[in-house]
């Protein structure tokens, strides 16, 4: 299993029932997260912060109208807490620059 | 410090002839020459203006990862680290944690005072004040000096209101400020008195606000404190509240001034804004990418581990370690013409405000402050210029913060 594989595939067990087999698929961590507000500023309509300002995703298949703006947002995050997956694959961020 | 790990390429990770760091600004109103050619090595041995040597991490890739790495503490009180200064401890404190888990306890503390919803709220007042700000200015002398006129008081007084500081105060903490953050400009001395003189006004202001608290960060700050000394200790309370006071203006203010003098100096920029000042948000960050305030010397580091980097340069255990946000930010792997200024750059992920758990808490506040700044100077005085050579204007030496000492500019 390539690096890539094993990633992905650990990212599925973390996130339990959600199913990210089909489609846009948006996940967060908010555990990791370090309150930059750059998800939130980028597509505030599929990510909001709770009390303490970690991230929460508001809508984990937002229309294709707001797919670029999430992806930049999984790009940007200072942390990678956020990642996106499209038909079960990571598309953001870039899974290999995880992997230098 | 021992180097014997090889790189690939053949060379021991930083083991050449160490050059100075922080860089010299030449020339001042571009990207910094010698950050052309740096990336040809993942690690550069730097001499500190201390004369102790660090190890300068170049590439984004590495910047960005190590960022997040737990194997860089930030306790940099421990023995046998590289200092910054000969004459000035910094933000050396061995009764502060900076590594997890008692910083992630304290900053999570602070954190929810800057999230988008929170920082949007202080939007208005932000813009107030900025209005009032150029009012003044506009009935003021001409020339006037935009780090004084409006630069350094914007993101002084929003941080005031925030922590509940008496703006009055001013005159006195930045000076103390000032002296705490002297690199080579101060003697030690001198620099001790600030040190002390600033301690004592933040437990003066501590004490003067437990009694009579208010609805500000300070206030909300002791009361954790108060309730719960395992969540926030005194020490701990102190440190934190004077560190939020000084990066809470000295780098957005130092961002204000340096990045308005580019603009105004790239007239053809400028001419681009003024005309859609819709691109305001995205030229902040591209001035913020291009690194016009300061070096990385902040980004101290202690290797508790041998680190392999991308390339398989080996940092071993023991290094001090200096992350190039500055060299990161001009990567030609990441950024496409990395030494052209882009005003309408999109994918602009710059490493300024660092990455990882201790990216800067600010962040989201520095950004709006910056953004209402910049629209309202340039929205208001279309007509704004430098009244000299930007070429000529002088960088602050000697200090942590590397912006221009005086921004004469007319309307």
């Amino acid at each position: 299993m390539s690096p890539v594989d094993a990633q992905t595939r650990a990212v599925k067990t973390d996130i339990g029932g959600t199913d990210i087999e089909t489609g846009f698929r948006v996940v967060a961590d908010t555990h990791s997260c370090a309150v930059s507000s750059l998800c939130v500023y980028r597509a505030a309509a599929v990510f909001d912060q709770d009390d303490d300002g970690h991230v929460t995703v508001l809508d984990p298949s937002p229309p294709p109208a707001l797919h670029e703006d999430v992806r930049r947002a999984a790009r940007s995050c200072p942390t990678r807490s956020i990642r996106v997956f499209e038909n079960g694959v990571q598309t953001a961020p870039d899974p290999a620059a995880d992997n230098h | 410090m021992t180097t014997t790990n090889p790189s690939p390429t053949g060379a021991p990770a930083g083991r050449a002839a160490p050059v100075r760091y922080p860089f010299p600004w030449t020339p001042p109103m571009e990207i910094p020459e010698v950050l052309r050619a740096l990336r040809e090595r993942a690690v550069v041995r730097v001499t500190l203006p201390s004369g102790d040597t660090a190890l300068l991490v170049t590439r984004y890739v590495d910047v960005r990862s190590l960022f997040a790495d737990h194997r860089l503490s930030r306790n940099i009180a421990r023995p046998g680290v590289a200092r910054i200064s000969a004459d000035n401890e910094l933000f050396v404190d061995p009764n502060i944690d900076p590594d997890p888990p008692a910083h992630t306890r304290v900053r999570g503390l602070v954190t929810k005072a800057f999230t988008a919803r929170r920082v949007e709220k202080l939007r208005p007042m932000a813009q107030r004040i900025a209005d009032d700000l150029l009012d003044a200015m506009a009935e003021g002398p001409r020339p006037a000096d935009l780090n004084e006129a409006y630069a350094f008081p914007l993101p002084i007084k929003v941080i005031c209101i925030l922590l509940g500081v008496p703006p009055e105060d001013m005159v006195t903490f930045r000076r103390l400020v000032d002296g705490f953050l002297s690199v080579t400009k101060l003697p030690p001395e001198e620099v001790g008195v600030c040190r002390r003189d600033l301690w004592k006004y933040l437990g003066d202001l501590i004490e003067a606000k437990r009694t009579s608290p208010g609805g500000d960060l300070i206030s909300e700050l002791i009361r954790v404190r108060d309730e719960d000394d395992n969540r926030l200790n005194e020490h701990e309370l102190r440190f934190w509240v004077q560190g939020l006071l000084i990066a809470g203006y000295v780098t957005t203010a130092s961002q204000i001034g340096a990045g308005t003098a580019v603009l105004l100096h790239r007239r053809d920029l400028l001419e681009q804004i003024k005309a859609d000042l819709s691109l305001v948000p995205t030229a902040v960050e591209e001035l913020l990418r291009t690194q016009i305030m300061g070096s990385s010397i902040g980004t101290m580091r202690y290797a508790v581990a041998d680190i392999e980097l991308s390339d398989g340069t080996v940092i071993p255990a023991g290094s001090s370690v200096l992350l190039s946000e500055e060299s990161a930010n001009v990567d030609e792997a990441v950024f496409p013409e990395p030494f052209t200024l882009d005003i309408r750059r999109t994918e602009n992920h710059h490493m300024t405000f660092g990455a990882g758990l201790h990216y800067c808490v600010g962040a989201a506040l520095a950004r709006m402050e910056l953004q209402v700044a910049t629209e309202t100077l340039l929205r208001r005085f279309p007509g704004i210029h430098l009244t000299v050579d930007g070429a000529t204007l002088p960088r602050a030496l000697g200090g942590f913060m590397e912006g221009f000492t005086q921004i004469p500019v007319d309307w």
